[in-house]
Parts: C-alpha cells; structure tokens; sequence
C-alpha cells in the first residue's frame, strides 16, 4: 500500500517534469544558437603536450596533434560544415559524432595540463554527446524495424524530423544542464563536509585572490593603464561591499546554491523555465561581476534551453509556415 | 518481489538521464567531457595567487608574454604538483599537511615544474615578447584571515629557471 503511494507520487511528478512540446521552427533556431555557442567555444588557447592526461588522454590517447596550425586549421573546417549540417537538419548522423568529437578532443587537451582544469566548456560537450547518444538509439531503433521513439507513426520520415525526437533531444539536453548544475551542489555539500554554507563566510578571500590575479595577467604590460571601464568599477565596488558585509556574501551564495539545486522545477513549464533561467542568468552575473570570473557558455545555454530566446525568435517563422500551409 | 517493485520504481521517476548523470559525473570526477564541477566546494580560510617575474623580480604581464595563458591557469598547474607534494609529504600521524604548512623548499619542485610548463607552452607560440629576459621566477601571495581582516603579505619566491638559448 506504501509502496503504491510511492509510486503514484513519482507518477504524478513525472507528468509534471515531462518535456514541453517543441515545434520544426524553434528546433530551428536552438540548433542554431547551439552550433553558434559550439563555434564560439571551439577555437581554444592549445598547448603542445598532455603532463597531466585526464579522460581519454588517460587511456592513452594523445590530441597533442591539434596544436599543429595545419591540422587544426583542417579540424575547423570540418567542424564549421558539420554546424552548417547541424543547423539544416541533414546528416546529423555525420554532424553530431563529428562536433562532439571535435569537442572532446580540444577539450581533453585544455583540461590535461594540469591536476586542476578549466570549466567552460563541460556542459556544452555533454549536451552534444547527450544529443549524439540519443540520435544513435532511434536510428537503432529504426533500424531493428521498431519505432524510434514512443510517436514515430511514420517510418518514412527522417527520425531528426520527427517531433517527438526533438522534443526529446531538448528535453534531454535540459535535464543534461540540470545534472551539471545539481552534481556541483553534491560537490559542495560531500567535499565541505556539509560546512559550505558556515565555510561561505571566506568568500571575500576569493574575491581578493581573484583581483590579484587580474592584477598580474597585466602589470606592466601594454594593457595596465587602459582607462578602467564602468565594469571595473562596479566590480570594485561589489569586491568591496562583499569584503566589508561577508555575511551578505554569504547569503548571495546561499541562494545561488538553492538556485542550481532545485534547477529541476525550470521543467514544470515554459515560464518557469524561463523565470528560473533569468534567475541563473542573473545570479551568474553577480558572481562575473564580483569575482571576475565568465559564465559566457552557460548563460548561452540558459538563454537557449531555459529562457526560450528560440521560441520567440521563432514565433515569426511559426506563423508564416502556418500561414503556408493554411493556403 | 523487491526486484519487481524496484523496477516499477525506475519506470515512476521523473528525470532518469538527470539522475543518472549526477551519478556518472560523480563517480568520473574530472575525466573531460564529466565533471562533478568541485570548483568553489569548499571556501577555506587560506588561499594564494602565483606570478611569474623576470630574473630582477619584476612581475611579468603573463597573458601578454604568453599570448593567453593566464594567472589563473598558471596557477592551477602549480596548484596540482603542491597537491602532490602535500601527499609525499604526510605527517607522522599519516595526515596530509596543508598547503599552508608547506616549506619554500618543499614547494621549489612545483614551481620548477610550473615554469617549465610554462616555458614550453611559450615556445610552442612564441618567445617574441620575452626579449631581453634570461630567467623566469615564480612568486606566491598567500591570502588568510587574521584578527578579521584579509592579509595578502609580501610575496614569497618560489623558484625559477634560466630561458637562455630561446
């Protein structure tokens, strides 16, 4: 009897975290936004070997041969014509492998030079992986003469055109970013034994070695007296109001982490995705403003998959095809 | 009849792939493209910043001599060889000493290893904006708490490496 009422919750919860409904136009533009935050990310400061090899590099492999200007030239190419696939829908069985690919290797290399590495662009090669593993299945899928997915009604339409699939594809790519968001907070909660928030108190040292460390990228170099920005100042400004009040620091942190923990919900519906992407945006803000650190790629994402810049950058499209079809 | 229920139970949750993600970005650690995103999991009472100087000890702009590498990264390498040095350096009770406790000697090895790093990344670009420069120090500025007030003292040096023959 217990156990049923387990169920009937889990049930009722998985109704309502289930994906929202996503039409050709908006998959249009996500791809698109998608491939433009994949090329934004993609040409990367390179180095010539792996002291440190971490993923693939542990098992041996060596993408030391990216540092090469020919063949990395080569490599851009092909990953610039695997966007233009990606965003025109055609040969994503070509496209994905080839961006994910490309992806992990650069990355993989970024991240084997040393113990410590760098974040920015984890959750966007997941998203691509996670897209390109879903792909695989409903081709299987197709292949062992069973339908791709729980709707593939028509066999004879490609299964990167059929709604249901790309419905799915968003929605896993949102649960994607949800996982990442969530896995930091188990981070912080096992690696603090449970003080982060009591720890959060020491923030402002952060904030010091951060502005420290700004300092020595460019002491005297060409760019130490450009005329600081209206950005420098309110970062100085927010440095110093969280040094002087650590407890409000403190505070803000909290929040944020209740913000990625709960990053789940954003799935209830459109608006709420939308409401709970504006407020990671703007909690990432604070944080690139106080820290001077850049959350660029994961607003990118949140403007994509959460806030629904697609959708209504779409709408126009939408009402022209519905127009079309209509006459 | 467990196993019956268990399955059932897998069928119910909502957000399988999410769930099922934060248990293989957990187990895998830092393994690109998962990660369990540790970065701010922990905000310690001591932290330190790195800078590289000429062989006078004046501070170097590093992203501009290195086209792009910069403190931060720097400092993440060096940061992984103190980890090491911390683990070859246990206590008598077993326990890692903190990177706080450490000596300069025992931290001279993790400085030369970050130079070389360094320097050869350099070399794998460009050594045009190191004219005039023989030797590239590295330097710490530890960052602590006393009395309730942020202390960033003099900076240590650390080590350093000749660059002659670039």
């Amino acid at each position: 009897m217990e156990n049923n009422r387990i169920l009937t919750f889990l049930e009722r919860w998985k109704q309502k975290l289930g994906p929202f409904s996503i039409d050709a136009p908006e998959w249009f533009v996500m791809r698109l936004g998608l491939a433009g935050i994949v090329w934004m990310l993609f040409p990367l400061t390179l180095f010539p070997n792996q002291p440190k090899p971490n993923g693939l590099a542990k098992l041996g492999m060596d993408f030391t041969w990216l540092n090469d200007p020919a063949k990395m030239e080569f490599c851009t190419w092909l990953l610039f014509v695997a966007l233009i696939l990606y965003v025109v829908n055609r040969a994503l069985w070509l496209a994905l492998p080839i961006m994910t690919a490309l992806m992990i290797a650069t990355g993989t290399l970024t991240n084997s030079q040393s113990l410590e590495v760098s974040h920015h662009s984890q959750p966007v090669t997941l998203i691509l992986l996670v897209q390109t593993i879903w792909l695989f299945v409903a081709m299987i899928r197709r292949a062992r003469g069973k339908p791709a997915t729980d709707d593939d009604s028509d066999p004879s339409i490609r299964v990167v055109a059929t709604k249901r699939w790309f419905t799915l594809a968003v929605y896993f790519s949102i649960q994607t970013m949800c996982a990442a968001y969530m896995v930091s907070v188990v981070s912080k909660m096992v690696l603090s034994d449970g003080q982060w928030i009591r720890n959060s108190v020491n923030f402002p040292i952060q904030l010091v070695k951060n502005d420290l460390a700004d300092h020595y990228n460019v002491v005297n170099g060409p760019s130490q007296d450009k005329e600081s920005t209206f950005q420098d100042d309110a970062q100085k400004t927010a440095q110093k109001f969280f040094i002087d009040y650590p407890n409000i620091g403190r505070a803000l942190l909290t929040s944020g982490m209740l913000l990625e923990a709960f990053c789940f919900l954003a799935l209830l519906s459109r608006w709420i995705a939308c409401i709970y992407g504006v407020m990671l945006v703007i909690f990432h803000e604070i944080i690139s403003l106080v820290m001077g650190l850049t959350f660029t790629y994961n607003m990118l994402l949140l403007a994509v998959f959460f806030i629904g810049v697609p959708w209504l950058v779409s709408r126009p499209i939408a009402a022209l095809l519905a127009k079309r079809q209509a006459a | 009849m467990v196993l019956s229920f268990l399955k059932r139970l897998w069928q119910a949750l909502p957000l399988r792939l999410t769930l099922v993600l934060i248990v293989v970005m957990w187990v895998a650690e830092e393994n690109y493209p998962l990660s369990h995103f540790p970065m701010y999991s922990n905000f310690t009472h001591y932290d330190y910043v790195v800078y590289v100087a000429d062989q006078h000890g004046n501070p170097l702009p590093l992203e501009y001599i290195s086209l792009g590498t910069r403190t931060a990264r720097l400092k993440k390498n060096y940061n992984g060889h103190i980890k090491a040095v911390c683990k070859d350096n246990r206590n008598p009770d077993g326990s890692t000493p903190r990177k706080e406790d450490l000596t300069v000697e025992q931290r001279r090895p993790a400085g030369e290893k970050s130079l070389t790093w360094l320097w050869k990344t350099i070399q794998s670009k460009s050594t045009d904006r190191l004219e005039g420069v023989t030797e590239l120090q590295i330097y710490q500025i530890p960052i602590y708490v006393e009395d309730g007030h942020i202390v960033a003292p003099e900076p240590e040096f650390i080590a350093s490496i000749k660059i002659d023959g670039k």
